[in-house]
């Protein structure tokens, strides 16, 4: 328990400072969008006020896409919130497939992200008993490792292999160099206390990481 | 005087840099540094208006690249993030250093001291 306090504040709080200034750096892009927009609209009308005639469909076009950024603020907000919210409890219940789609959305704020190809079974969701926000922290490490691998071009494809006591979410379509140390120092430390394993795919084609559907801890399910 | 803008939010680049013609500054867009690199072969600008994070390349990066094909160009770097090592760096390499949500009227004068500055 005590390892995992400490990891809470060594690695946890950065994690949380890393997702927060992500977030307002996309929050601003999106209202820098707004205001230029609505500074546009502004523009035609005052050329207008002065004899030109008012350009409608850029108007139009302008309106609609203040619509779509704050659509896109709407959406960043969301998950800026389930991010928050997943601090809520030390040890829960999560859906995996959730807690996967929330990281990909949050890595995508990355100025290096590459897209994302995330293959989910048609199976029944696999819920997994663990640290919520310590695994989010590892899954976004990794993903943040895939993006470097493989650039803004390339995409990543994630999939999931589910065994009876554990699942593997499998990263692949890149390749890493025999120098290239997996995992990372602050992946290892937090694998270490969620009793996950990771490892290179054969060939270094990728990277895995299996995850007890149940951690043991001095908590159980259902307790806060 | 002609400027160039650099930026992957294309909305947002799209329509400062017709602000910018509006206003008789004569402007072209970039959506990719890979694409601001490819107009710097046929066309020549006073002044680059950089976002310092977009995929690829960061806003210094293309700087220091733009720089080495033309000693004369000036820069500008435009932020959403604000953290300090940003503020450091970006303050160093360029004549300003300006956050997101931007207003127009000092990126003119942002613009226009830039443009009067010596080589």
């Amino acid at each position: 328990m005590e390892k995992f306090i400490e990891l809470l504040f060594e690695e946890g709080l950065s994690f949380f400072g890393q997702i927060n200034a992500s977030i307002s750096h996309e929050l601003k892009n999106i209202l820098a969008t707004v205001s230029e927009t609505s500074g546009l609209i502004s523009d035609l009308i005052e050329v207008s006020e002065n004899g030109k005639p008012l350009d409608i469909q850029a108007i139009k076009n302008s309106s609609r896409e203040i619509g779509e950024e704050i659509q896109r603020g709407f959406l960043t907000i969301k998950q800026m919130n389930t991010f928050a919210h997943s601090v809520d409890n030390s040890f829960g219940e999560i859906t995996l497939t959730d807690t996967i789609d929330l990281v990909i959305n949050l890595s995508q704020f990355l100025s290096y992200a590459s897209q994302v190809e995330f293959f989910k079974q048609e199976s029944s969701p696999v819920k997994v008993f663990t640290c919520p926000f310590l695994l989010q922290d590892l899954l976004y490490q990794a993903i943040s490792f895939a993006y470097k691998l493989i650039g803004h071009k390339g995409v990543v494809r994630i999939s999931l292999v589910n065994e009876e006591k554990e699942t593997t979410i499998v990263f692949e379509n890149m390749h890493l160099d025999e120098e290239k140390p997996f995992p990372e120092a602050r992946m290892q430390k937090i694998a270490e206390v969620l009793g996950i394993t990771m490892a290179t795919l054969p060939n270094r084609t990728g990277f895995f990481i299996k995850i007890p559907l149940t951690i043991k801890t001095m908590y159980k399910r259902g307790e806060k | 005087m002609k400027v160039l803008l650099v930026d992957d939010q294309t909305q947002f680049v799209s329509v400062l840099t017709r602000r910018l013609n509006m206003r008789g500054i004569d402007s072209v867009c970039a959506f990719s540094p890979d694409e601001a690199l490819k107009i710097v072969e046929t066309t020549r600008f006073d002044i680059a208006i950089l976002d310092m994070k977009m995929p690829g390349l960061s806003g210094i990066e293309l700087r220091r690249l733009l720089h080495q094909k033309d000693q004369n160009m000036k820069f500008i770097f435009l932020t959403g993030h604000g953290s300090e090592v940003d503020f450091k760096v970006g303050s160093a390499e360029a004549s300003f250093f300006l956050p997101k949500p931007l207003n127009i009227d000092k990126l003119i004068e942002a613009i226009n001291e830039t443009a009067s500055e010596k080589p």
